[in-house]
């Protein structure tokens, strides 16, 4: 009868360690961990996996070259503004446990300026790889893979631009230099044994100058499997700040109408352990990507 | 270093999170110079992916409460990691398969 007493009385006060929404939160981290190490992992082998050219150099690009498609100053720059905005979200979660709440508005605030900032750097920097071709399947692995692509261009766009004109009117002058360098190009490529690196530098540089002939902007050893990797780990990283971001404007609004209580820490303890989690998952591709 | 405080999150100790940023901050900017300045490539892996796993280990102890929380959570915690590493060690042997067929082809 003591005992079941001693038990009935340990029944009701028994509290669980954590509320349901924080062991919910780990569990899906967890999940998260397991995601974002077979990327990782998934990478290292592709990367690891590529066997050197026939000419000994790299079959993937060199993080030392001044071919490497990054910056390792915005990937520095970023990786700062995910450590600081680490520190506002915890100071948020320290403020909302004392109850100052214009304190945690203040915080999350900046913690959003911060992300913010951090995908702005991060869509100059896609931006960027877009301007230059740098786009999965779009990049010249070697000379031969560009003379391929380039002929194949070179004959649809010339095709596409003298059936745009008009009989018996001259073309554009843009247009007109078009032409003339495509038609320069298609007889080159189509008359060198092996495109040289002159004719190399003349078919990057007519892409740039020539947008309307469609040229490969890039010629790069491994370009395309480096940019699918590199697309597939950022911007999945990216849709993990961006989804922080919104719950993060949502407590703001909350906090920035007077509601935000005490009944809210859980809510900003669980999403900055989310956001701690993000910037783990940078830690680790910042020097995978842009140092190493 | 710290103090603890009752919430309605429950009770929390808050280590100096200041000195952690602080280390953070040392610890990415030796990372990012060391990249340039050690020669062979081995150290300069071995070298900054230590210095991350030291960063991720800080995050993760004092942001994240990892290191006042109680047991349960290393019980989801400590397989989720063992698993991920695991993971990595079973796609090893295709990175080694490269190199295996590198030299049976003589490149």
């Amino acid at each position: 009868m003591s005992t079941a007493v001693t038990v009935a009385h340990k029944a009701e006060t028994w509290t669980p360690p954590v509320s349901p929404g924080k062991f919910a939160m780990w569990l899906f981290l967890g999940t998260e961990i397991m995601f974002f190490t077979a990327l990782i992992g998934v990478y290292i082998v592709l990367r690891q996996g590529t066997p050197p050219l026939a000419d000994g150099s790299p079959g993937w690009p060199d993080v030392a070259a001044n071919s490497y498609p990054l910056n390792k100053y915005f990937g520095g720059f970023n990786t700062l503004v995910l450590i600081c905005s680490s520190f506002t979200v915890v100071m948020a979660h320290r403020a909302i446990g004392e109850a100052r709440f214009k304190s945690v508005v203040n915080w999350l605030l900046l913690t959003t300026l911060l992300g913010f900032g951090f995908m702005g750097i991060k869509a100059y920097e896609y931006r960027s790889k877009f301007a230059h071709g740098i786009v999965p399947g779009r990049v010249a692995q070697d000379p031969e893979d560009l003379r391929a692509r380039a002929m194949l261009s070179l004959e649809s766009s010339l095709a596409s631009l003298r059936a745009a004109g008009q009989p018996g009117v001259d073309p554009a002058p843009e247009t007109a230099a078009a032409i003339g360098v495509g038609d320069h190009l298609i007889s080159a490529l189509r008359d060198a044994p092996h495109p040289d690196g002159a004719l190399v530098g003349e078919v990057l540089h007519a892409a740039h100058e020539h947008p309307a002939l469609h040229l490969p902007h890039t010629m790069l050893a491994g370009g395309n499997l480096w940019a699918s990797c590199y697309f597939a780990l950022t911007g999945f990283h990216a849709l993990h700040v961006l989804g922080g971001l919104v719950v993060f404007v949502g407590i703001i609004l909350v906090g920035a109408s007077g509601s935000l209580t005490a009944g809210h820490a859980t809510l900003v303890e669980n999403m900055g352990l989310y956001w701690h989690f993000v910037d783990i998952v940078w830690i680790f591709l910042f020097p995978l990507l842009y140092l190493l | 270093m710290s103090d603890a405080h009752g919430g309605h999150a429950g009770n929390h100790v808050h280590p100096n999170y200041l000195l952690v940023f602080v280390g953070l901050l040392i610890l990415t900017s030796i990372s990012f110079f060391c990249s340039e300045a050690i020669g062979s490539k081995t150290t300069t892996v071995l070298l900054v992916m230590g210095l991350s796993s030291l960063k991720v280990l800080l995050v993760a102890m004092f942001f994240m409460h990892v290191k006042f929380e109680g047991v349960w959570l290393y019980v989801i915690l400590v397989p989720t990691c063992v698993i991920a590493t695991v993971l990595l060690c079973v796609l090893l042997p295709d990175i080694a398969k490269v190199g295996f067929q590198s030299v049976i082809s003589g490149g």
